[in-house]
């Protein structure tokens, strides 16, 4: 017979069995198998593919003790985000700060502003629920800036950007210098009033060389995930030192000497005048706000899922680049021991090393800033006249972990050797221990 | 080098060393940064050394003795 299916005269010839050849197409339903009828042995090697398998049809209850190899594993689980602070939930220094019109970090730890075209507002915004996409994927907060004095034509070398610097001892596994430099993923979220094509630069110190990429904000005042990539630099090691290794600028306006260029797609000398071809003026109205979160940037050719880290722990990474004291009147913060000369000096312990030694700002001058409770009897003294750092031993790896604080000029009225508590001396005193990059 | 120093809205003036308690030699700058008076070490891995030290370099600024 012809057919794949017997019939009733090959049957009454004796044929007893049926080949698979009988089996018509399609004949055989899973109702017609009985439970666990298919053993394993019946299945032929590499049988069942992907397409065979419906969605969600594997359970854990399934997959026995052993049976995912490391080699099945690669990208599960790995350290993603090299931003620190990428949700911009931290911001020490201040959750909003006017008229910022010069190189600083503001708000928002970690991230510089470097501006010298035009005035803003830099500001820690919370975000609504009701008026904030990413509120959804899980991000409270955001880096907000808003054009209070605009600069519609920036002069040649004006450049407004917001940039985060990455040490070069934690960037070593990037594995720049070799064939295997690994490919960086860079993704975040960001709302701009002002829309069109927007450059972000990725520039390494050691070999003064620089990579770009473009996107393009497609609608005004709407929240946007973008999403892009920077091959790794094959021929430059990053040194591997608590220097600055590398950094990436998210651009915003620039004057003619950094716009006349054309766009890096590979790693090459840095020429400022490839930094922003094609860049929109985010400066160029009062009404302008650009507002950014979201940021992670991390190994390989695809961005996976934002590494949401515990509060606490970015807290702490960022206390590696700033520490900051604050308080108000007669509160204290260390003690300390006044030598045989006018000096006051106050060992203070650091809750993570700082990078480096560390620039010291404080509110207002030192006496204005610091008192000093002193004498059995709970003496107050702001009669002193300078701050200094002294003695700042560093680690081997050149940070620092105590700080030597010394204030001199104070008060005869101390005894040599006694010992003193250091407070605050008004409302919203601080100190800033800054170590950035 | 990439553009860490070409910001000539910061103003820094009245820069002035101090020196170690114990052996007088240079630990650090007061320097008035912006109006803001602060105590920087003398460090090349801090940044805002370097900053200041490419000022001195290129003839702007200048650092007195300590007292």
């Amino acid at each position: 017979m012809a057919t794949n299916a017997k019939n009733l005269a090959e049957y009454l010839n004796n044929e007893t069995t049926s080949a698979t050849a009988d089996i018509a197409d399609g004949s055989i339903t899973t109702a017609k198998l009985a439970n666990d009828a298919i053993t394993t042995a019946k299945i032929s090697n590499d049988a069942v593919g992907a397409d065979q398998l419906a969605d969600n049809a594997v359970l854990t209850a399934n997959i026995t003790d052993g049976a995912v190899s490391s080699v099945k594993t690669t990208g599960v689980g790995k350290p993603q985000n090299l931003i620190v602070n990428g949700a911009m939930q931290v911001s020490q220094r201040t959750v909003s700060e006017t008229s910022v019109n010069s190189d600083r970090y503001s708000a928002c730890d970690r991230f510089k502003i470097l501006n010298n075209q035009a005035h803003f507002t830099v500001s820690q915004e919370t975000l609504s629920a009701s008026q904030d996409l990413p509120v959804a994927h899980g991000f409270t907060k955001a880096l907000k800036l808003d054009c209070t004095t605009a600069q519609a034509s920036p002069g040649a070398t004006d450049r407004m950007k917001i940039r985060h610097s990455f040490e070069g001892q934690q960037m070593q596994h990037l594995k720049y210098g070799g064939s295997s430099a690994e490919t960086l993923s860079l993704q975040f979220w960001v709302k701009a009033t002002k829309t069109g094509v927007n450059t972000i630069n990725m520039y390494q110190d050691d070999a003064a060389k620089m990579i770009s990429a473009s996107y393009t904000i497609s609608a005004s005042n709407t929240w946007e995930k973008k999403t892009v990539s920077f091959a790794g630099n094959t021929s430059d090691m990053i040194t591997n030192d608590n220097t600055r290794g590398l950094l990436v600028e998210w651009n915003l306006g620039a004057g003619s000497n950094r716009t006349s260029g054309t766009l890096r797609t590979a790693w090459t000398a840095y020429d400022d005048a490839d930094e922003m071809p094609g860049q929109v003026n985010h400066a160029d109205n009062t009404a302008n706000n650009f507002h950014i979160t979201g940021i992670q940037l991390e190994v390989g050719s695809t961005a996976g899922d934002f590494e949401f880290r515990e509060y606490t722990d970015v807290y702490r990474h960022c206390q590696r680049y700033l520490y900051r004291i604050k308080g108000s009147i007669y509160e204290f913060f260390v003690n300390g021991v006044r030598n045989n000369t006018n000096y006051l000096w106050a060992p203070l312990q650091l809750p993570v090393p700082l990078r480096t030694q560390p620039t010291i700002t404080t509110a207002g001058t030192s006496n204005n800033c610091f008192g000093i409770w002193h004498g059995a009897g709970g003496s107050w003294s702001t009669t002193h006249t300078t701050m200094g750092l002294y003695s700042n031993p560093d680690m081997l790896d050149g940070s620092v972990q105590q700080l030597g604080l010394a204030l001199n000029g104070i008060s005869t009225g101390f005894g040599a050797g006694e010992c003193v508590t250091l407070a605050f001396n008004g409302t919203d005193r601080f100190m800033n221990c800054d170590a950035e990059l | 080098m990439l553009a860490d120093i070409d910001d000539n809205k910061i103003e820094l003036k009245d820069a002035k060393y101090y020196t170690d308690i114990m052996d007088n030699k240079n630990e650090g700058i007061y320097i008035s940064w912006n109006g803001n008076v602060i105590t920087v070490p003398i460090n090349e891995k801090n940044s805002d050394y370097k900053f200041i030290k490419s000022r001195v370099d290129a003839g702007t600024l200048t650092i007195a003795d300590a007292d």
